[in-house]
């Protein structure tokens, strides 16, 4: 599995997994992204039971598993967070901050002895090593209970499935061509995202937040003046696209 | 070499085969099986309450059905005591066995992940042997409890076969003395030793397949140890 450092101050870094050279063909293509500070790391978005320990075995290159006491889940879809049974049984006193809405279906992937610690819908903030980490509501978008997760200090946002594109294997892990890039995401946006509203809720939330980089849980990373123009492109796209074809 | 990297290496080279082990599936099969018994059981007490409802309506014209009556009562409460005590080990054999089999993915994906982090620092994959090692002390421990159910539930589906055979005698006798009693008796005595007679060897039926399923799984077991 492919690792790339998006973000590196001191002992901040944000790390992306992704791009499984080995992952199964019709097992789509998924980011997974550790923050590390101060000694701490999280991971956001593990991902699947079918990448566990390619998963695994990338993290453990550059964090010892002991320091991984956080997860996190966006929401409850099995690319999210199925492995969580299996990180369940490795983690020693981890704790997952995910929607309250989805805790009884969370833990039908095993939650025996990691902690769930239930996101209210207004959201939150943890601490990681000393570097804060928010919470921003997200729901709808897709899932009725959603989070995107904010550092202020590296100005990344990580989307969860806003901005999510289907990409061939090979692309390159930030966009270069936004144009060109629309292809991909065009129809995963109008298709599984159920809300105009919501949506637009959600670009105005993100606008009012310092963002350099937007970094969703499939396809590439927005950096840079395609931040802005992300934003805008999706708040002029009309979503739930099957009600009114 | 050090001790540390021994015991590793002994762990690596202890090979989880979950493909070619089925034991979880049998020892699941088991349980499913032996929760058919228990209606059997419960067939055969209401047996047992009939034929005692129907020597007392018979009065006098049925005392040599009486002793059997008693013994038909008595073999049904065992009967239930035992399938209770079968449907409490084979549901705690089924439970291990998922158990180990949730464990032993985590140990062969761990182990899988310590392949595939070869040039990780070794500070960092240390924690992941920490891991396989107590998951394997952890299985252990389960391999001991779940043999110390499934060799009391071995016992106790020996002892509900010989408690059938014995059904299977009385239901014999009762025929015989069904056949001796006034006719307007007769035919109701007549089907409750029929009905015991089928609702035995059902059972008998049903332990026999599970002893085999349950000895299976047992080799299997071996296989790990």
């Amino acid at each position: 599995m492919k690792s790339t450092v998006i973000f590196e101050e001191g002992n901040h870094k944000w790390i992306i997994f992704g791009r499984d050279p080995n992952k199964k063909d019709k097992i789509i293509d998924t980011n997974q992204h550790l923050v590390m500070a101060g000694g701490e790391a999280i991971l956001l978005d593990p991902g699947g039971i079918e990448l566990f320990a390619p998963m695994l075995a990338a993290v453990v290159h550059h964090v010892p598993l002991e320091s991984i006491k956080t997860l996190f889940a966006s929401h409850q879809d099995p690319d999210i967070i199925s492995s969580l049974g299996l990180w369940d049984q490795v983690l020693e006193k981890a704790t997952l901050h995910a929607p309250w809405l989805w805790e009884g279906f969370i833990r039908h992937f095993g939650c025996d002895q990691i902690t769930y610690n239930p996101i209210p819908d207004e959201g939150g903030e943890i601490k990681i090593g000393g570097r804060a980490l928010q919470f921003v509501p997200a729901h709808y978008l897709h899932a009725s209970g959603n989070f995107s997760v904010y550092d202020p200090a590296a100005k990344i946002l990580m989307s969860g499935d806003v901005g999510a594109a289907l990409i061939p294997d090979d692309a390159p892990m930030f966009v270069e061509n936004f144009e060109d890039h629309i292809a991909y995401m065009e129809g995963f946006h109008q298709r599984w995202m159920p809300s105009n509203r919501a949506k637009n809720l959600w670009v105005e939330r993100v606008r009012k937040l310092d963002v350099e980089m937007i970094s969703p849980q499939h396809g590439a990373i927005f950096r840079g003046d395609n931040v802005p123009r992300f934003l805008d492109w999706l708040e002029d796209l009309e979503v739930a696209a099957w009600l009114t074809s | 070499m050090t001790a540390l990297s021994l015991t590793l290496g002994i762990h690596m080279a202890r090979k989880v085969d979950l493909e070619k082990n089925k034991f979880h599936l049998l020892a699941v099969s088991v349980a499913a099986d032996l929760s058919d018994v228990k209606a059997e059981g419960e067939a055969i007490s209401l047996e047992a309450m009939n034929a005692k409802v129907l020597v007392a309506r018979a009065g006098t014209m049925a005392l040599g059905f009486r002793p059997l009556t008693d013994f038909m009562v008595e073999l049904a409460d065992d009967t239930i005591r035992l399938v209770n005590e079968i449907e409490f080990e084979a549901l705690a054999v089924s439970l291990q066995a998922v158990e180990r089999l949730r464990t032993l993915n985590a140990v062969n994906q761990a182990q899988r992940a310590l392949v595939l982090a070869e040039g990780a620092p070794v500070k960092h994959i240390g924690g992941l042997n920490v891991f396989v090692k107590k998951a394997l002390d952890l299985d252990n421990a389960r391999v001991e409890q779940l043999l110390d159910h499934a060799v009391h539930l071995t016992s106790l589906l020996e002892e509900i076969s010989e408690q059938m055979i014995a059904a299977c005698a009385v239901a014999s006798s009762a025929r015989i003395e069904a056949a001796a009693i006034e006719p307007r008796y007769s035919a109701s005595f007549n089907s409750v030793s029929t009905n015991l007679q089928r609702c035995a060897e059902a059972v008998l039926k049903k332990v026999k397949a599970s002893h085999s399923l349950l000895s299976q799984a047992l080799n299997m077991t071996g296989n790990y140890q």
